[in-house]
């Protein structure tokens, strides 16, 4: 899609900023995390920002997966 | 094949195999369904190379919206002082995809990367924009992959603007420490490097040059075109040659 218009880009695509209230960065396992809270006793994981490529191996935290805080 | 198959075994005695077996089924349709991909096999648990991927924005002093994806200075930077730290890691590769952003962190980063002690190397993907460029020649040797960008142009400042000419002095000066670090660690004479910064017609309404791939490699910024195989060798090479080195030394 391309868009030619004058209005500002944030008026088209207003951003929400709720949609990224419940991330936060963890420590799990020794391996920082960026996760969101998807409900009460889980945790899903958007980014590993480790610098170890082993670590994006691992299955259990590879992007998408759920955590549990029960594990935390 | 059979002797993997005899130790797995005795790792699990007593019959544990066909249950692991019952068990990994779900959570692989989980994975699946997460990302439409399944894992891949695990190599042994230390990784002597580690990577560090520069993506998206560069944030530095101010936090941007969430919705931009940024590399946060406070994460690179300890991160880096832990792999100089740390005596398993041998070596650093650094992917590049950025279009930019802070100046002061960009150059800190950069400056980290050309002071670390282990051998760096960094490939340029997509695009390694404006203060990307510094960063992807700050390692020991820079790769970029054929259909890559970087894009030189002059430095900007969003933000207040109190005195005309103190601000331009300013930013002439900020500039200056991009120029002169770029041309420090690469092979870019300082005239050609402004050259393409001001050069007029390339980018639309818009002074500065988008180098691509081979001409990035020909004006000098970048030594060698390349991908993720030719980085990992001349990754390993430079940590053989640093070896040597070391038992040189102790001789």
């Amino acid at each position: 899609m391309i868009l030619y218009t004058m209005m500002p880009q944030e008026l088209i695509f207003p951003y929400d900023a709720d949609a990224f209230k419940n991330q936060q960065t963890i420590s799990y396992q020794g391996i920082p995390l960026l996760v969101e809270q998807t409900d009460q006793q889980n945790y899903q994981v958007i980014r590993v920002l480790s610098s170890d490529p082993q670590h994006f191996l691992n299955d259990q935290i590879c992007p998408g997966a759920k955590i549990s805080f029960s594990n935390l | 094949m059979n002797n993997n198959f005899i130790r797995n075994d005795a790792e699990n005695p007593g019959g544990a195999e066909p249950q692991k077996e019952e068990k990994s089924a779900s959570p692989l349709i989980e994975k699946i369904q997460q990302l439409g991909q399944t894992n891949v096999p695990q190599l042994s648990a230390d990784s002597k190379i580690h990577c560090l991927t520069i993506v998206g924005q560069i944030e530095g002093h101010m936090a941007l919206p969430p919705q931009n994806k940024t590399t946060k200075y406070e994460h690179i930077i300890p991160q880096l002082v832990a792999i100089e730290q740390n005596p398993n890691i041998e070596g650093l590769l650094i992917i590049l995809n950025t279009v930019g952003g802070d100046v002061e962190a960009g150059l800190a980063i950069s400056e980290m990367l050309a002071t670390l002690s282990k051998p760096t190397v960094s490939i340029v993907l997509g695009g390694g924009h404006s203060i990307g460029v510094p960063i992807a020649v700050s390692c020991t040797y820079s790769f970029i992959a054929e259909t890559a960008t970087m894009t030189i142009h002059p430095i900007r400042l969003t933000g207040l603007v109190i005195g005309v000419p103190a601000t331009f002095e300013y930013l002439d000066k900020m500039q200056e420490r991009v120029v002169s670090f770029v041309t420090k660690h690469s092979k870019i004479p300082e005239e050609t490097f402004k050259e393409l910064m001001f050069a007029k017609g390339n980018l639309t309404r818009d002074i500065g040059t988008n180098v691509i791939g081979e001409e990035a490699v020909k004006y000098g910024l970048i030594d060698e075109v390349g991908g993720l195989g030719h980085a990992m060798k001349k990754l390993n090479e430079l940590i053989e040659l640093k070896k040597d080195e070391n038992k040189g030394l102790i001789q």
